[in-house]
């Protein structure tokens, strides 16, 4: 009798428990939208039918959660909409259009609804294709004023820039004061910083200076290696609180000054110094993911940030705003450096397609920064 | 089982590809292999991993077995006292031990570093974590109580008579416990020390939060990297994937080297469970040292971190200590919180730690029983099966797991991103702990209790209900309770497999963390010990009842 039972249960435990790792877990996927461009009003009556945006990059982008639901909020009021916010701290600009572009090709549902990148992470969906492709310069409420040798509209109108921020170097403005704070690249290698500044992992700055419009390779090279033997750590860019709690004295370089501007405000012992060899804007891209479950209040979401007020809400969250519009503060900064006389790319995807080298030499500068190249 | 084979055959399989998996750019190649091994810089990472689990364990043991031998074996007063701190020490989240000692001793932050910097006017912290014994260190802190737990039971039984009849020889304290208390333990600590180098190889949120910053790589950390580049790359699923190969051959040594230490447990057996109680040896005045190294141990393990992870939360931007900074402390960390994100992050964290024990103890129970009970050859199987998430670390089951719902199963289930796949992930890593303990506890029950239902007509589910379930209710219990704690602390699974709807609460401190927002992960790590409270009341009362020695 036990031995017949026995047998029976070891076949039946062994189905249940199998069975049961099919049974638990379904979970609902959204079929991703695409199509041709719609108009504002198209993608506002769609916008109607979706309910939630989900949002995920980086916490300090655009400040995370709290951010996108003022966002969201204000663009609701301006469109009539009702939309919810989801939002989940995620990967860097980099990393999230690799999550995207790897959902894309396993027909997963994009993890952002609506993508915020960097110049780098558009030269990956120019290549990759996870962006629907939208004529934004017909959505966008207003026009932007022209930039000689920078074009906002990512190559196949994947994406649009809609902020810029200058590369410079962040610091503890308790811990380092006057002639402390640096004014050139060779600044940093003074022995007295040695081990009590970061850099960041993916060499910002470094990977631009390199190119042969600004400092050129061979130098910033052979500047990275002495840096890397120089600095304590990598921090991201957004890691405020390693500076202020002492950790680090300064960050070279930081990949913008959103932080600085945000934290003034609010008395945070954070100062920036923009390089006098040189600098970079870097250009703040939005675009929609074909696999987007909510793609046009993604659309409207990147529409809206391009208004005045959309442009004013985000320099009040985040310190950001886009220098080609009249009212922009980083135009300020920007003007003010070229008056200077540093030498000034606006970084884009375009721009870094020109360099062939660039990624080659990004991943060089990350491996020397990362200490696995001395 | 067949998910852990499936589980490593993906692993495998995409260790052998470049590209991105599943496209048609992928492709057949040894690159993955011969890059991981000829590149100094992994080597290096190996080198790191090794010294950091040795530190790891040495640190756990060298803590925790003292404790556990003056628990067991000494006079020492307020036993039910050490083993709560020990089993609250369980509770704690290795990511709050993490972001504690960080503030404690970091070379220029670290407390601990200023104060011996003002006493002796040094220019730099003479304390280090951000280095592999350091890191190594912190994570031992947080194992210490496993290696309580792991030694306290050795201990408790370990037959007296030759130390009595060392002492009689005229044998002097030190060399009896040189000569005979130790040698007669090695069997267990030597267990106890490979089964915390398995866990220490795998570890990720100490190296995470310490190492990270600080360019100290291990092979959780550098896998996180590939699959997560911080740079202009792709995931790299195939290094990834053949850097968990090579994890797993460590791991698989480790297993067995386990397993034949307890095999050959027996011949060292002068270890019995009855008719007698061991001498405890009289402290005296010696209680208080004993005590003061306990307090010792809570002060730098739980309670300066928890205070400083407190301050942290209060303040608005991170500042070392200070009365300026006394001053700015306010509730700005918890207003400007993303609420909707903890609420997401506290649902997922509930649903998994109700649903994976109980999966975890029907799937085990029925596993145990059929090991125990059946005559049927393929019990062999299922017991190897079974055991084999053992030598699987965490993380690469993550990325296994990850690998699989992303590239084969989406045609079938879509699990990818759901709370699910994490939940399967946590039931397969607990599986080998659960049907080890339930394993030994139905062979303490004689089958003529079943065998006696089974003649009065009970079916094998009423009889395993009726009189299995009962007798196994403290194991069940112990094991319920044990997964569900682990469930709510764990952060390596949760980090690969985390989405939009399947975050859990470590994973958003993690990503808080990770974000440069030190305050706002120091507040989810409050209220996540505030929530926690019930589950450390409810795992003390049952514990001390568990674990405390009758007196």
């Amino acid at each position: 009798m036990l031995y017949r039972g026995t047998r029976i249960g070891f076949w039946r435990t062994m189905f249940l428990a199998s069975g049961l790792v099919f049974l638990i877990g379904m979970t609902e996927v959204s079929a991703a939208e695409g199509g041709k461009t719609p108009t504002l009003a198209e993608l506002i009556n769609g916008a109607k039918k979706e309910t939630t945006l989900r949002a995920q990059w980086g916490a300090d982008t655009l400040d995370g959660g709290p951010g996108v639901q003022k966002i969201v909020a204000a663009m609701n009021k301006k469109y009539g909409l009702n939309i919810q916010t989801s939002f989940t701290p995620g990967a860097n600009m980099q990393g999230m259009m690799g999550k995207i572009t790897r959902e894309m090709a396993a027909g997963q549902p994009a993890s952002s609804d609506v993508y915020f990148g960097n110049p780098q992470s558009m030269l990956q969906a120019m290549e990759a294709k996870p962006l629907v492709s939208m004529d934004w310069r017909a959505l966008l409420e207003r026009k932007m004023a022209s930039e000689p040798g920078f074009d906002p509209i990512v190559p196949g109108n994947i994406g649009v820039a809609m902020a810029s921020t200058l590369v410079g170097a962040m610091y503890n403005t308790n811990l380092v004061k006057g002639s402390d704070i640096p004014q050139k690249l060779e600044d940093f290698l003074n022995p007295k910083w040695k081990g009590k500044i970061a850099s960041t992992p993916y060499a910002a700055g470094l990977r631009e200076f390199a190119m042969p419009e600004l400092l050129g390779k061979e130098k910033i090279i052979d500047y990275a290696k002495k840096l890397s033997k120089h600095i304590g750590g990598l921090i991201r860019c957004g890691e405020t609180d390693r500076l202020t709690s002492g950790e680090f004295l300064m960050l070279a370089f930081a990949c913008g000054d959103q932080e600085v501007n945000v934290g003034e405000r609010k008395g945070i012992p954070i100062g920036y110094a923009i390089m006098a060899d040189a600098t970079v804007s870097h250009t703040r891209y939005g675009g929609v993911p074909k696999n987007s479950r909510a793609p046009n209040a993604a659309a409207l979401f990147l529409i809206y940030l391009h208004t005045v007020e959309g442009q004013k809400l985000m320099w009040d969250i985040d310190g950001l705003d886009f220098h080609l519009y009249p009212e922009s503060n980083q135009k300020k900064k920007l003007d003010a450096a070229k008056a200077k006389g540093a030498k000034v790319v606006i970084s884009s995807p375009q721009w870094l397609n020109q360099n062939k080298n660039y990624d080659d030499t990004q991943k060089e500068l990350e491996k020397i920064m990362r200490g696995e190249i001395n | 089982m067949l998910l852990i084979v499936v589980l490593v055959a993906v692993l495998v399989w995409i260790s052998f590809q470049t590209g991105i998996v599943g496209s048609p750019s992928a492709t057949y190649t040894l690159k993955n292999y011969a890059d991981i091994l000829g590149d100094p810089f992994v080597l290096k990472v190996f080198w790191n991993t090794i010294i950091f689990t040795l530190s790891t364990t040495l640190t756990a043991l060298a803590i925790g077995l003292p404790i556990a031998w003056l628990t067991e074996r000494t006079s020492m007063p307020g036993k039910g006292l050490v083993y709560t701190i020990m089993t609250l020490g369980l509770l704690i989240p290795g990511i709050y031990t993490a972001m504690g000692w960080t503030f404690i001793a970091h070379v220029r932050i670290g407390f601990l570093n200023r104060w011996l910097m003002d006493l002796f006017a040094l220019d730099q912290g003479p304390i280090n974590i951000a280095t592999p014994v350091g890191m190594g260190f912190v994570q031992g802190l947080n194992l210490t109580a496993l290696a309580f737990i792991l030694t306290a039971q050795m201990f408790r039984a370990m037959n007296p008579s030759l130390e009595e009849a060392a002492k009689i020889h005229g044998m002097s304290f030190i060399g009896t416990l040189r000569r005979i208390t130790l040698p007669l333990a090695f069997p267990a600590i030597l267990a106890a020390f490979i089964y915390m180098l398995t866990i220490g190889i795998a570890t990720f949120d100490v190296p995470a939060i310490i190492g990270l910053g600080n360019r100290i790589y291990m092979l959780s950390t550098y896998v996180y990297l590939k699959a997560n580049p911080p740079d202009s790359g792709l995931p790299q699923h195939g290094v990834t994937a053949a850097l968990g190969t090579v994890m797993i051959l460590f791991a698989v040594l480790l297993t067995w080297w386990y397993s034949q230490v307890l095999r050959q447990g027996h011949r060292y057996e002068v270890i019995t469970g009855k008719g007698y109680r061991p001498a405890l040896i009289h402290l005296g005045r010696w209680s208080i040292a004993a005590w003061a190294f306990i307090a010792l141990y809570f002060l730098a393990t739980k309670l300066v971190p928890l205070l400083l992870i407190a301050y942290a939360a209060f303040t608005p931007y991170l500042a070392p200590p200070s009365f300026e900074m006394l001053g700015k402390l306010s509730l700005d960390g918890f207003y400007n919180l993303n609420w909707d994100l903890f609420w997401r992050g506290l649902y997922n964290t509930v649903l998994l730690v109700v649903a994976v024990p109980l999966v975890t103890l029907l799937l085990a129970f029925s596993i145990s029983w059929l090991i125990v009970r059946s005559r049927s050859r393929l019990r062999y199987v299922l017991e190897f099966g079974a055991f084999l998430p053992h030598a699987l670390p965490e993380v690469i089951m993550a990325i296994g797991a990850l690998l699989l719902a992303l590239f084969v199963l989406p045609k079938f289930i879509p699990l990818y991103g759901s709370v699910w796949l994490i939940a399967i992930v946590y039931v397969i890593s607990r599986i080998a702990f659960a049907t080890r303990a339930l394993n030994s506890s139905l062979l303490q029950i004689h089958k003529e209790l079943e065998e006696a239902a089974y003649t009065a007509g009970l079916s094998p589910v009423r009889t395993s209900w009726r009189i299995l379930v009962p007798l196994l209710r403290p194991t069940l219990m112990s094991v319920w309770i044990w997964s569900a704690i682990l469930v709510y602390r764990e952060l390596t699974v949760a980090v690969f497999l985390i989405s939009q709807e399947s975050i859990t609460l470590p994973a958003v401190i993690w990503s808080y963390w990770f974000s440069g927002a030190t305050n706002q992960a120091a507040a989810v790590t409050l209220l996540m010990t505030l929530v926690l409270t019930p589950l450390i009341l409810i795992f003390w009362w049952f514990g001390r009842r568990q674990l405390v020695p009758e007196s």
